[in-house]
């Protein structure tokens, strides 16, 4: 019986990997992971508008504000937005500017700063619309320039001044000594980064799923179930099915993995610069400081636990994804019978998002040991500290009690379901089959 | 041998088998016949252990079967019960090796069947690109790659031509020869007098007729006798005995109520012109198909 396993795994495998689907889908996602990931160099390559240098041409009328404003733009502007911005003191008159502008159509813009009963005013002239960075940047420039002239006005020192513009230096002071002080961090950074992990658990179990049933059902409406149960019994194709779609799912995670490995080192070769470099300052500093908090060795603690999850979830998914494929008759019927766990893996995704807002919420550590909904939540939790050891070893008691369920009464349905091709009376014969003895 | 000894099944209330007995010796085909829902399905179910019995016991070479001597049965079903995206070989290759073949042994099994069946070149063609016909030989195929001990052949010749039907006589006496126990099921009476020794009728799941073919047929007291020539079909019909009378192209065949009524007819034809053909027949097994199914079905 055990090379009977072997080979209907071996089998459902090469059947499944030599589909020309999951070798275009593949080559779909080889192409476009990496692109994603350098989604920013496939848009320089092809360039537009944003790419065109705009000149801000400042008329002060002022005769004091123009420096402040091209110190003040060229400091806050670094690092946001790629666009090529000159600010230049206009050498020419507003009209001939407008002339100009007007016969070559150019994005230039013409800034006239006024200073009329002590109120400074700015009109702001040019040919196209202002993208919404540059124009944000240049509005805090002037109002930057502004308050510091104003500030000088008053006859206050240098250092006076230096002090006042300096940021507030926050001395943080937990009476709590139980609270971390890496907590807020990881908090921000779990609301952002729980979606990048949990999509490609969401997508793989979904495709773990799908694929048992489509697979269940064409061997059942094909009548072909017969003739495979006439040589293995339930329970070992049922096994089978199970080893088959968790390493096709495995296969998958892997290319995905590859892909996204590759994307990574295209871009470190586009940039030049290291990976954390290359994707900005801002992502580069969260790096950074993620790196230097500790969190990593946290999140390294949870990731055992995090993976008997995950080993766990996908044979509690495909052990219910083979019992409800058995009992349908067609892959319409197994489409419909899937909604539920759509709503199941849904729930726990949406919930797991709401975690970091609800903080330590009673109800969403409840559902973090429920079996199916836990899948998700429970192991994003244990990352954002919201729950210990304790709770994420009842999730996993649970989900173990939760298979032992479904094979042990799951296969008394399976065993009827794979070959019962009437949906009358389904229910009924289903649950009689359950009580039933092996 | 296969032993199927009082075996009755129940799906929930309803009567699917009912006391069902009969044996299949060594190199001999049984015939199990019934209409559409009669209890065939079950029976085939249950003997290659698909389904549980509810009472009985069913053994083939007085072991239980079970999956350990599963390998040595072959099922030829009704449907279509390939993977048709699979290719003839990879299809035979996944069957064979759930009859616990090596791929040497599928390998050199497949070519010679599908030699003998005259299809060798559609071995690496896909399932679904084949016709009815050929699909059909290629799930006999399969049902025969393992060289079955016991082997359930229903409607095995459905979607053939004549020419293949021989070619499937041909192999199916084959396995008869060496030594494989056949379960034969079809709607084709000819087909099942062709084959078989023995035979069970089923109507609702329970049997109506059991026995040795040519008992039963000897046993049977209706007879036909057919006559060439000019005869009056009413002056015959008057005769206490005679139930009816068929023309066909060339010949009468006037169907009597038992062998007392020949002498009666045969006095009567001396007085005809032209009588070329006068031959007493046994009854066909579809005359008694239909006379003991169709009773069962009026009671």
């Amino acid at each position: 019986m055990k090379n009977k396993l072997k080979l209907l795994v071996k089998d459902g495998l090469r059947k499944k990997l030599n589909t020309k689907w999951f070798k275009i889908v593949n080559i779909i996602l080889l192409l476009a992971i990496p692109i994603l990931l350098n989604i920013d160099s496939v848009i320089e390559v092809f360039g537009g508008d944003f790419k065109d240098p705009i000149t801000v041409y400042i008329i002060d009328d002022t005769n004091i504000l123009y420096k402040d404003i091209k110190e003040s733009y060229e400091t806050t502007g670094i690092g946001i937005g790629e666009k090529e911005v000159e600010i230049k003191e206009a050498d020419k008159s507003i009209d001939k500017l407008k002339k100009e502008m007007l016969k070559e159509e150019t994005n230039d813009i013409i800034l006239k700063l006024q200073k009329t009963d002590g109120i400074i005013t700015a009109e702001m002239t040019s040919f196209e619309y202002v993208d919404a960075i540059t124009l944000q940047l240049l509005t805090n420039a002037i109002n930057n320039a502004k308050t510091k002239i104003a500030l000088s006005e008053s006859d206050i020192d240098k250092e006076e001044l230096a002090k006042i513009q300096a940021p507030v230096d926050i001395t943080r002071i937990y009476l709590n000594d139980e609270l971390d002080e890496n907590y807020e961090f990881i908090k921000y950074l779990s609301t952002m980064l729980i979606p990048v992990f949990i999509v490609p658990f969401f997508f793989l179990i979904i495709m773990v799923i799908q694929m048992i049933g489509a697979e269940i059902n064409e061997e059942k409406s094909s009548k072909s179930m017969e003739i495979i149960i006439t040589s293995v019994s339930p329970k070992i194709h049922f096994i089978s099915k199970m080893i088959t779609s968790n390493l096709y799912a495995i296969v998958q995670a892997l290319l995905f993995v590859v892909y996204f490995i590759i994307g990574l080192f295209i871009r470190t070769k586009i940039s030049g610069l290291n990976l954390t470099e290359s994707f900005g300052d801002n992502i580069s500093g969260m790096i950074k400081t993620f790196m230097e908090s500790g969190m990593l060795n946290d999140i390294l603690r949870a990731v055992p636990w995090v993976i008997i999850m995950l080993v766990l979830s996908f044979i509690a998914y495909s052990l219910l994804a083979g019992i409800l494929a058995s009992m349908t008759t067609n892959q319409e019927d197994f489409s419909q019978l899937q909604t539920p766990l759509m709503i199941l893996i849904m729930v726990g995704y949406y919930i797991a998002l709401m975690a970091s807002t609800y903080e330590k919420s009673t109800f969403i550590i409840i559902l973090s040991v429920i079996p199916f909904l836990s899948s998700i939540i429970a192991p994003v939790l244990l990352i954002i500290g919201q729950i210990g050891i304790v709770e994420i070893l009842i999730s996993i008691l649970m989900l173990i009690l939760t298979i032992f369920l479904l094979l042990k009464y799951g296969l008394r349905i399976y065993k009827v379901g794979i070959l019962n091709y009437s949906s009358e009376g389904l229910w009924k014969k289903m649950w009689k089959s359950m009580k039933s003895k092996d | 041998m296969l032993k199927v000894e009082h075996v009755t099944k129940y799906y929930g209330e309803h009567l699917a088998v009912k006391d069902l007995s009969f044996t299949v010796k060594e190199g001999e085909i049984f015939g199990l016949l019934g209409v559409n829902g009669a209890g065939k399905t079950t029976t085939f179910r249950m003997i290659t252990g698909l389904l549980d019995k509810t009472e009985g016991q069913i053994t083939f070479n007085d072991k239980k079967v079970d999956y350990n001597i599963t390998d040595q049965i072959g099922f030829l079903t009704e449907e279509r019960s390939l993977l048709t995206k699979l290719t003839v070989s990879e299809q035979a290759k996944f069957y064979g090796g759930l009859k616990g073949l090596t791929e040497k042994e599928i390998e050199e099994r497949l070519d010679y069947l599908l030699e003998r069946l005259k299809i060798s070149e559609y071995k690496t063609r896909k399932i679904k690109e084949l016709s009815k016909g050929n699909q059909q030989k290629v799930q006999f195929i399969m049902a025969i790659i393992n060289k079955p001990k016991l082997l359930i052949l229903d409607e095995p010749f459905s979607g053939l031509d004549p020419i293949n039907i021989e070619l499937f006589k041909d192999l199916i006496l084959e396995l008869k020869k060496e030594g494989t126990s056949i379960i034969f099921s079809s709607h084709r009476m000819d087909h099942v007098e062709y084959f078989c020794e023995s035979l069970v009728i089923l109507v609702k799941g329970q049997t109506v007729l059991s026995g040795n073919l040519k008992e039963i047929k000897e046993s049977y007291r209706k007879k036909n006798i057919r006559i060439e020539g000019n005869i009056n079909e009413e002056e015959l019909l008057k005769i206490k005995g005679v139930i009816k009378i068929e023309k066909s192209s060339s010949e009468y065949i006037i169907n009597i109520e038992d062998q007392k009524v020949i002498e009666e007819v045969f006095k009567y034809i001396t007085k005809c012109k032209n009588i070329t053909k006068f031959v007493v027949e046994e009854p066909t097994l579809n005359e008694i198909f239909i006379e003991k199914v169709g009773a069962s079905y009026e009671k």
